[in-house]
């Protein structure tokens, strides 16, 4: 499964299972948890779901490795593991070096407080330290085009410069495992180049890069290897553009132009 | 115990913390101070010409343990919402969740520290008419009372997270908490029999005394005080910690 890369993993998934529930009723007020067991009720009514199944993925030290699959597919929940978000249910997920992960951009975000104020806090909870931050927040902003904004409060900006910003620190954080979900998409044309310049500069440097996106165009060119996940398991692993296409194919071209 | 990046994360969310309260207005820090100068106003006026008790200086009394009631009951009732306030953030970051309880008690422990100097100098001026020594264990006792505040607010947070009426029944719990607490009234009014049962029961029995002690009384409490508060909110807030990293691996899939 794995592409022999000089044989370095930085993330190795063995066997991982993720189970969730799906609730027909869900107890979440103390009061009804009293009645249900005074009564002896069950206190939740669901079923077991597994969104992932017998996950097996190796990443070599370097490699970009494109995710792709219809939604609950697993996708984002596979790069929560990665991240450490969740825990296995089963299985083991190994990881070396940083990991910056941006699942949910800006997830710090204030609007009460400054572009400054955010960028510091949204850096800070993406790992970077003070010294890092204060080398690189120049190059942040100039990245993200808002430098002249920078003692504003965050409610004032558009929601494409709130973007800007967020995606400019994630990209300017400098991991060693770069994990995205969807955020190739952002802002308009011209900062999607920017950001997929950065992206390739990430990759010149030997940043490894786990990219879930349903861009297959933008994912054929910025990763070698992609992995097609359906119902929690791997279907297909291979070079992106095998699998992009035999994915492409499966679901039906049209499907491939909306992100 | 935390590495050097959640120690920045933590700082971070504090000066956060500090600077979403008071909103960076010119009048921020004014209410900081407005707020604990008006309440202390209202207890001496209160206390001293309509409810009198037959304790000297009442009001200084009840105003050297009042704010630490507060910061007690503000931070343990803000900790019910506060995951699920963070949501996104903890399910996009890696993070150990009690950052967010701990960058809570200490931002509001800033405030506590700034109501207390003011308390501090308003009680030296009008009761001791001195500075008293005991003033310079102040910090310990704070400390002790922010890891008792820890140690409700962890557990509180986590059944928080699961269960949404919590929020509306805490209000009732600490009020009913803070009337079985010697803020408003000193442990020798309370009767014999019953005492021993305070000191049992409630933990923050052992906490509020330190403060009478030394704002009020102006004197050194007995070690053993100090040992057996130091200790117990020691433990209460192991216990909290393990209570919350019970729940923890499910806090980025519920909020």
């Amino acid at each position: 499964m794995s592409t022999p890369v000089g044989g370095d993993p930085v993330i190795e998934c063995t066997d991982v299972s993720k189970q969730f529930f799906i609730y027909q009723h869900r107890t979440n007020t103390l009061q009804e948890l009293v009645r249900r067991i005074v009564l002896r009720q069950p206190i939740h009514v669901r079923r077991p779901l597994f969104q992932l199944e017998g996950f097996n993925l190796t990443v070599q030290r370097g490699e970009s490795l494109a995710l792709v699959g219809p939604n609950g597919s697993g996708k984002s929940t596979a790069l929560r593991l990665i991240a450490g978000v969740y825990a296995p249910t089963t299985g083991t997920v190994t990881t070396r070096g940083r990991i910056v992960a941006v699942i949910e951009l800006g997830a710090t975000f204030q609007p009460e407080l400054t572009g400054d104020e955010n960028l510091w806090l949204y850096a800070t909870a993406l790992g970077l330290s003070p010294a890092d931050i204060r080398r690189r927040s120049e190059e942040m902003y100039a990245f993200a085009g808002v430098q002249e904004f920078s003692d504003v409060p965050l409610k004032y900006y558009s929601s494409g410069m709130r973007v800007r910003l967020a995606a400019s620190v994630a990209l300017h954080a400098d991991p060693d495992i770069l994990l995205l979900d969807e955020v190739l998409a952002v802002g308009d044309a011209e900062f999607a180049r920017q950001c997929l310049r950065r992206l390739e500069s990430f990759q010149a440097g030997g940043g490894t890069m786990v990219v879930v996106s349903h861009n297959l165009d933008s994912l054929k060119d910025l990763c070698a290897r992609a992995v097609w996940m359906d119902h929690g398991r791997v279907r297909m692993s291979g070079s992106s553009a095998e699998v992009t296409e035999a994915y492409a194919e499966a679901i039906g071209a049209a499907d491939t132009v909306h992100a | 115990m935390i590495d050097r990046t959640e120690r920045a994360l933590l700082w971070a969310l504090v000066v956060r913390n500090v600077k979403v309260r008071y909103q960076r207005s010119a009048l921020g820090l004014v209410w900081a101070l407005l707020n604990p100068v008006l309440i202390i106003l209202c207890l001496v006026a209160v206390f001293t010409y309509v409810i009198r008790i037959q304790l000297e200086d009442f009001w200084a009394f009840l105003v050297s343990g009042y704010f630490a009631w507060i910061y007690f009951a503000h931070t343990v009732s803000t900790s019910v919402t506060i995951l699920r306030d963070h949501g996104q953030l903890l399910r996009s970051v890696r993070f150990p969740p009690v950052l967010l309880i701990w960058s809570n008690a200490i931002s509001r422990g800033i405030e506590f520290a700034i109501e207390l100097v003011l308390v501090c100098a308003v009680i030296a001026i009008f009761h001791h008419h001195g500075v008293p020594a005991s003033y310079a264990l102040l910090p310990l006792a704070v400390v002790i009372h922010v890891l008792m505040t820890v140690a409700f607010a962890l557990p509180v947070a986590a059944v928080g997270v699961f269960f949404q009426d919590t929020q509306h029944g805490l209000p009732v719990l600490l009020t009913a908490l803070g009337y079985i607490s010697p803020v408003f009234y000193s442990l020798y009014m309370v009767p014999e029999p019953l005492r021993a049962w305070f000191l049992v029961l409630n933990p923050l029995t052992r906490v509020f005394p330190l403060f009478h002690a030394v704002i009020y009384d102006g004197r050194f409490p007995p070690i053993m005080a100090w040992v057996l508060a130091a200790t117990l909110a020691g433990a209460l807030c192991v216990v909290g910690h393990a209570a919350f990293r019970w729940r923890r691996p499910v806090f980025a899939e519920v909020v």
